[in-house]
């Protein structure tokens, strides 16, 4: 889960990560009456999950609490790169003497945090690297020990950084966020150093593993408002994964890897009209709700269903789609099941009305669904 | 033979009287699986399918000297697990779980690297060595004895596949899923060295997905030191930009992590890639069929494309 940078620089305040002074606005009444009370020239920036804010459009430098106002007027209703701008962060302009970037993401390969530092930070930190690789600092590091203090400072000396302290600091309350909040990244770009020495973080990017939200119960309302489909939340709520896509042939698919090629199949003389995941805890309630979301598609001219029963009780879930069967399905509907109890399954299956192909390839059901689909 | 698992191999099932840990060591037991003890805290003394039940790992070593553990514990519960398991010092941890934390992995990994124990998954459906063990999940009945071997990020592609090919007549010397999270236990390099060193395995399956780079390192790894021949699948073509679908690995970032970027990668690597999933079956044929000077009496397979 990415979080907004107000959401995420109210976390840094409670780390000890200083922050400009601001607040969210969601009106233009709002950015005007943040502004005043802030006094003088604010920034006024588009929350979006998005990068690239600045290049269209969704960051304004302004003088005056009345022009706070336009400026959010303008970037409020912004559309940027297909996302909806949430709100504007209305914040004090501040004195800046250097930019420099602090991250933290997770290294695949090494299966270790890696945090990385230079002193060119306000711009996309891949093209630093790109351009100038001996101006990007990077570590792994040991996550049953995490990030020492004196560790922190060294990075950032290495980074030819002049204000050790302050930046030090910095970066170890950043590993120390991205440890307690479980996340997947946590940066800072800009990393403000001010006029007078002090930091500021002038950005926040904060991602959030889903694996971890369960330890992180302050952010279930977040959760919730991050499905915008309302199909997408209905499947999460059981543990599947929806994603609504244009075409005309819906999907149940009980492994990602087996529906995303199930999708590359389909894509050969169709498009799938939705991805669906079931996770590992089919039961016959879960099918039948995957039937019932796969269902809402208004295009819909079939379904194909690709499952494997190994952790999954099959013949179970075989039961909610003859529930779902039985209130009357429009489409044809083509069914591959194998594995445990594949035998009842397929008679569940059959006995509802649904196309069984025994095969092994998907191949074969994915063509059987389109012919019987015409398409 | 096989790699990770052989007829040695005694196991020991944390969690083992849940729902999943109980129905699953009944599958594994029919297979043959060497199931010497389970773990449940507090539910020491019962018995699941004739197991014993231990409440520690420690006092199950005590008693039935397992050396390796299959985990079927909520994710929460992971970690913990896991430590109990290197702590007793097992080699072997094969952690089923589904919904792991990414820290609670990367800790779990470091200590079983600091004591050189393997971690397999999490996300994973396990390690089937057909005919002689299943530490895992998997449908048995789609595996069968033989000389290919398969690395896979996703779980139902690898019953797929080694369905397919056991349907083609070619058995598979060890199927293992590493796991679809963004850091697992051991990576597909490891596997495919521990493949080459087989004497027994002829030839190599790799299933990749889209996101990450794995299948880029591995293909880097093939290039430099792999000595038999792989053949690999990748899903996700058809996946669009930054979308994420199912796994926390299955998303694309602009430009990396793509389906078409790591076939490209595999093959300048000198990786014969399918176009789509039964089409391994073909190329590996089509190997194993020039590496014997020909025809073996294996059945051969008509080619079945779509249009």
């Amino acid at each position: 889960m990415r979080l907004h940078e107000f959401e995420g620089k109210a976390i840094f305040a409670q780390c000890d990560i200083p922050t400009p002074k601001g607040q969210v606005a969601y009106c233009r009444t709002e950015a005007v009456s943040i502004a005043t009370k802030l006094g003088g020239p604010v920034v006024v920036k588009a929350q979006v999950l998005v990068g690239g804010r600045g290049r269209s459009g969704g960051i304004l430098l302004v003088d005056s609490a009345e022009a706070a106002g336009r400026a959010a007027a303008e970037i409020l209703p912004l559309n940027i790169r297909g996302e909806q701008t949430q709100g504007v962060l209305v914040e004090e302009q501040l004195p800046i003497a250097q930019e420099v970037y602090l991250g933290i993401t997770i290294d695949g390969a090494t299966g270790r945090p890696a945090v990385v530092v230079s002193a060119e930070g306000g711009v996309a930190i891949e093209d630093v690297a790109a351009k100038q690789p001996e101006a990007v600092v990077s570590a792994h590091i040991d996550p049953l020990v995490g990030l020492a203090p004196d560790a922190a400072r060294d990075l950032v000396i290495q980074a030819g950084i002049s204000s050790v302290d302050a930046v030090g600091k910095a970066l170890w309350n950043l590993y120390g966020v991205f440890a307690k909040y479980d996340a997947l990244i946590a940066e800072i770009n800009p990393l403000a150093v001010l006029d007078d020495g002090r930091v500021v973080a002038a950005d926040a990017v904060l991602e959030i593993d889903d694996t971890a939200l369960f330890k992180h119960p302050e952010f279930k309302a977040r959760i919730e408002a991050q499905f915008a489909d309302p199909l997408a939340k209905r499947a999460k709520a059981l543990g599947m994964t929806y994603v609504g896509l244009d075409g005309q042939i819906g999907l149940i698919c009980s492994g990602a890897g087996l529906g995303m090629a199930t999708m590359d199949l389909i894509g050969n003389r169709a498009q799938p009209a939705n991805f669906l995941e079931t996770g590992g805890g089919i039961t016959r309630e879960l099918l039948a709700e995957a039937m019932r979301i796969v269902l809402a598609h208004p295009e819909l001219k079939g379904i194909l269903i690709n499952l494997y029963g190994g952790i999954n009780p099959i013949h179970e879930g075989a039961l909610g789609i003859a529930d779902v069967m039985e209130e009357g399905v429009s489409v044809p509907v083509v069914a591959k099941a194998l594995g445990n109890f594949e035998s009842e399954t397929w008679a569940t299956l059959e006995a509802a009305g649904v196309t069984v192909v025994k095969s092994i390839e998907t191949e074969r059901a994915v063509s059987e669904m389109l012919n019987q689909a015409s398409l | 033979m096989s790699i990770l698992v052989n007829a040695e191999t005694r196991v020991c099932v944390q969690g083992i009287t849940g729902r999943i840990g109980s129905t699953q060591t009944e599958h594994m037991l029919r297979e043959g699986t060497k199931i010497v003890s389970g773990v449940t805290p507090g539910k020491g003394g019962m018995t699941v399918a004739g197991v014993p039940v231990f409440d520690s790992m420690s006092e199950a070593q005590a008693h039935t000297q397992a050396n390796a553990a299959v985990v079927f514990v909520p994710p929460s519960a992971a970690e913990p697990a896991c430590n109990e398991a290197i702590a007793a010092g097992i080699p072997l941890i094969v952690l089923i779980t589904e919904g792991v934390p990414v820290h609670s992995t990367m800790r779990i990994r470091a200590r079983a690297e600091k004591v050189g124990a393997r971690l397999i998954g999490p996300t994973t459906p396990g390690v089937i060595v057909p005919g002689c063990q299943k530490l895992g999940i998997m449908p048995a009945r789609l595996f069968t004895p033989g000389s290919v071997g398969v690395i896979s990020r996703s779980g139902t592609l690898s019953y797929e596949i080694s369905g397919e090919l056991s349907a083609a007549g070619l058995g598979q010397s060890t199927v293992v899923g590493i796991g679809a999270d963004p850091v697992v236990g051991t990576d597909i390099q490891t596997l495919l060295q521990l493949f080459n060193d087989d004497p027994d395995t002829a030839a190599v399956i790799l299933v990749g997905e889209v996101g990450g780079n794995q299948e880029e390192r591995a293909a880097e790894f093939v290039a430099e030191t792999m000595q038999k021949p792989v053949v690999a699948y990748v899903a996700g073509h058809t996946v669009p930009l930054g979308v994420r679908m199912g796994h926390a690995g299955a998303i694309v970032a602009g430009g990396t992590g793509s389906a078409a970027d790591k076939i490209k990668t595999f093959e300048r690597a000198g990786v014969h890639v399918a176009k789509q999933p039964s089409q391994v079956v073909d190329l590996v044929q089509e190997i194993l069929d020039k590496q014997t000077g020909g025809s073996d009496g294996k059945k051969k397979r008509t080619s079945k494309s779509l249009d």
